[in-house]
């Protein structure tokens, strides 16, 4: 005998609780579906729209091309032509957030890449440590470039849609308390702020500010996360298959801030892994004076410098692939 | 997994919809789903630790039944032993093993000894604290003679790990929860109703008043006490009053109307404590559960109120083993002796404690009463003793009264909802949570819903991971 109240039970079970909040959770829902569809943006900056036209170059390219990969320190710290004329194919240069996460990324180009592609990784220790990001990125990502939702793991979209609308509801109230900049953002961070192969060079025209971010990673963080691995073999698998290779370097960094121990853990994790990692870490720390509004944002010598030294690492890992040397 | 989570938003409906239609007729198979989706829920975090709640589980199921056989009283209390040790020693390990040994390291630097002693990187398992203690009850009130044991073995396990309950309590008693699992439940619209309005309002008071009034708390208590104005000092340690309340009483709104969904009544474990017109008023009011454990298991055994000397001694040892449970850091201790001197004054006069609720003309001895309670927060939130001390000492000594700083703090739309929150509870003092006392028609009460769903919405920070500040204890 059934102890409970039926389930079918009209009026008092279980199934009409479930309506009554069926129907109130409507209620808040359908505000919710509008403001995705009509409401304002979840920031007024934006940066990260960028990422649609950096994905147009991507697909438009033809195969052999060079794409380079990773967060910001790409996006701020690479000289895209420089690498083109040296490499003799064209460059698309993917960097725009480390926020995105390594899986975000990895899914962006997987399906892009061709015979004769080269994919340069450039992480920062972050997107080592904590390859599957769940952070507010991914929401402002979405809100901007619809199309980024394919990049999130399919049981995480939920949480990013509805996040999207809720922090677009928050957008309207703070549009309704006078309190939303309408001026396009920020200085710096927008996106035509890149160039058509995908390079920040906004922040080249700035004063350099007096402070930088140094935030770095809590102790906590493993130096090479458990999901990291597999993702990179997955890539590189992918890439096999498609006729490409994948290389991983080191991003620009500042000395403060430089993890000699994380870094030497990274790098012993790569060898261990058998993944192709180039250059000497010390080579891509600079003095902090080389770096822009964080410890990843190169300006222009540091820039420069750091793309020779890339290059330098790429030629002597492929010979053949550095048309330069030829 | 976190109340306030998107994965719960999900798991819950899940469970519910499982347990009602599925579940609900049989008592150990909903017995046993109940233990599989609450160990699910805790695995969220972390599944390794669920092999503690399973040792501390088991062994005080096996040790009650062999308390409850032995009629040989030295058997029985070395039963009693050890689970106590079991039960006390998982809880030493993880939560105070560096706290002792650190202790111990400063004591013989203190006399002129050297010591390096191991410091182990130790996790702490969330909700040890409390279902510690909710089994440890089991034990003692067995050697009791208060309770039976129980011979349903899914029933205890469902009672040591009910979700709702399971990582911040209410800290239960086996002869409240126990028989519930062990009879069937029959769905009761009324207090399913009622229990979603409870966890509407406990949503409310955390993500409206906690989460909004923690950025501001932080950034007050990272800063230098000594270059900040008194009244900055002074609103940091209000605003975490409310943080802590909206936190913790949130908490308990949500996992005692979560319980009501699936049909069971835990314990009251907050009853409007900024209300209250005395310390000892204000200790039968907050968090309730686990004064009324340490008043049981500790207070009482120790000598309870036998004359003044003793009383004082037995309140202070108590109140401090209270601080000492909610962190290892002697600031918690601290605390926990501050509320037993505050109670100095109605032990020395034989005050006599008010059972009646407070009405506007208590309003002096009230805020007086929220203010010694606030000060004493000062301690439980800072970093460390001397931390605390500096910020009491410079809340008093960098001019109390700044008028650009008192207007800043005052025109912060924090405190306007801190406000709404108080007018709330005031108007519903006399029932069991604010959205109870609501009496109006139909699309009234569903507009007050709405508009508090509202400011749930604006107000849910999703840039950061707000964890229920009593996860830590």
């Amino acid at each position: 005998m059934s102890s409970s109240t039926s389930a079918s039970e009209p009026g008092s079970g279980p199934g009409a609780l479930l309506r009554s909040v069926a129907f109130f959770s409507a209620l808040v829902l359908l505000p919710l579906a509008a403001l995705l569809r009509w409401g304002p943006p979840v920031t007024p900056v934006d940066y990260l729209a960028a990422m649609t036209a950096k994905h147009t170059r991507l697909r438009a390219l033809p195969s052999p091309k060079v794409l380079l990969l990773g967060g910001s320190n790409i996006g701020f710290g690479m000289d895209s032509e420089m690498l083109e004329e040296a490499l003799c194919r064209p460059v698309v240069n993917m960097g725009i957030h480390a926020g995105l996460g390594f899986r975000f990324m990895v899914n962006e180009v997987k399906d892009a890449l061709g015979p004769g592609d080269l994919v340069l990784v450039a992480l920062e220790p972050s997107n080592v440590a904590r390859p599957e990001k769940q952070g507010d990125v991914h929401y402002q990502v979405v809100d901007r470039v619809p199309h980024a939702i394919h990049y999130i793991p399919w049981f995480d979209r939920p949480r990013v849609v509805s996040g999207i609308a809720v922090l677009r509801a928050q957008s309207l109230w703070r549009i309704m308390r006078g309190r939303w900049t309408t001026d396009g953002g920020h200085p710096l961070y927008r996106a035509d702020g890149f160039d058509e192969r995908g390079d920040m060079l906004a922040h080249l025209a700035l004063p350099r500010p007096e402070a930088f971010e140094t935030d770095g990673l809590d102790d906590d963080a493993p130096a090479v996360g458990r999901a990291f691995l597999p993702m990179a073999r997955e890539l590189m698998g992918h890439a096999e298959r498609n006729g490409a290779r994948v290389v991983f370097t080191w991003p620009g960094q500042a000395f403060t801030g430089f993890d000699a121990t994380r870094t030497v853990a990274i790098q012993a994790a790569f060898h261990d892994a058998g993944l192709p990692l180039i250059g000497e870490p010390h080579r891509f720390v600079f003095p902090d004076t080389a770096f822009h509004d964080t410890r990843y944002h190169l300006r222009t010598e540091g820039r420069a410098l750091r793309t020779e030294r890339t290059l330098a690492a790429l030629c002597e890992w492929d010979p053949a692939g550095c048309c330069a040397m030829q | 997994m976190l109340f306030n989570s998107f994965a719960f938003l999900v798991f819950l409906p899940v469970v519910f919809v499982a347990y009602w239609w599925f579940f609900a007729g049989n008592v150990r198979r909903r017995n046993l789903f109940l233990i599989g989706a609450s160990w699910f829920f805790y695995a969220w975090w972390d599944w390794r630790f669920l092999g503690l709640i399973l040792v501390s589980t088991l062994a005080d199921f096996l040790i009650g039944a062999a308390i409850y056989r032995s009629s040989e009283p030295r058997r029985r209390l070395w039963l009693l032993g050890l689970s106590l040790a079991i039960n006390l020693g998982i809880l030493g390990f993880f939560k105070y093993f560096n706290f002792f040994i650190d202790s111990f390291a400063s004591l013989l630097h203190g006399i002129g000894l050297q010591a390096h002693p191991p410091v182990l990187q130790i996790v702490l398992p969330v909700g040890i604290s409390f279902y510690t203690f909710q089994t440890l009850s089991y034990t003692i009130d067995i050697h009791r003679g208060l309770i039976r044991p129980t011979r349903d073995a899914p029933a205890f396990f469902a009672f040591v790990s009910f979700f709702p309950q399971l990582v911040a309590g209410p800290i239960e008693r086996a002869r409240d929860l126990l028989p519930q699992f062990e009879r069937p439940q029959r769905f009761d619209m009324d207090a399913a109703r009622d229990g979603l309005r409870q966890m509407l309002w406990g949503f409310f008071k955390k993500i409206a008043i906690a989460d909004t009034c923690a950025p501001i708390v932080d950034k007050i208590f990272a800063g230098d006490p000594a270059g900040t104005p008194g009244i900055t000092l002074f609103f940091g340690a209000l605003f975490f009053a409310f943080q802590i309340y909206g936190d913790f009483s949130g908490y308990s709104d949500m996992a005692i109307g979560m319980a009501r969904l699936f049909g069971f009544n835990l314990s009251r474990n907050f009853a409007y404590p900024y209300f209250s017109r005395s310390i000892g008023e204000f200790w039968r009011r907050w968090h309730i559960t686990l004064s009324a454990w340490f008043r049981d298991y500790v207070y009482i055994p120790l000598g309870g109120w036998r004359d003044r000397l003793g009383r004082t001694r037995n309140l202070i040892i108590t109140f401090a083993v209270s601080g000492l449970w909610h962190g290892a850091n002697w600031t918690f201790i601290g605390w926990g002796v501050l509320h037993g001197v505050y109670h100095l004054p109605a032990i020395l006069t034989d005050g006599r404690s008010q059972r009646d609720d407070a009405t506007l003309r208590d309003l002096p001895r009230i805020v007086l009463t929220f203010l010694m309670v606030t000060l004493a927060w000062v301690l439980f939130r800072a970093t460390s003793i001397d931390h605390a001390a500096g910020y009491l000492r410079y809340m008093v000594a960098n001019a109390l009264f700044h008028p650009g700083a008192l207007i800043l703090h005052l025109s912060k739309p924090e405190l306007g909802l801190i406000v709404v929150l108080l007018i709330a509870e005031w108007i519903a003092r006399h029932h069991d949570h604010a959205l109870k006392a609501l009496s109006a028609s139909r699309p009234i009460r569903w507009t007050i819903y709405l508009v508090i769903v509202a400011a749930i919405i604006l107000h849910l920070d999703l840039r950061t991971s707000h964890e229920f500040i009593y996860f830590r204890f």
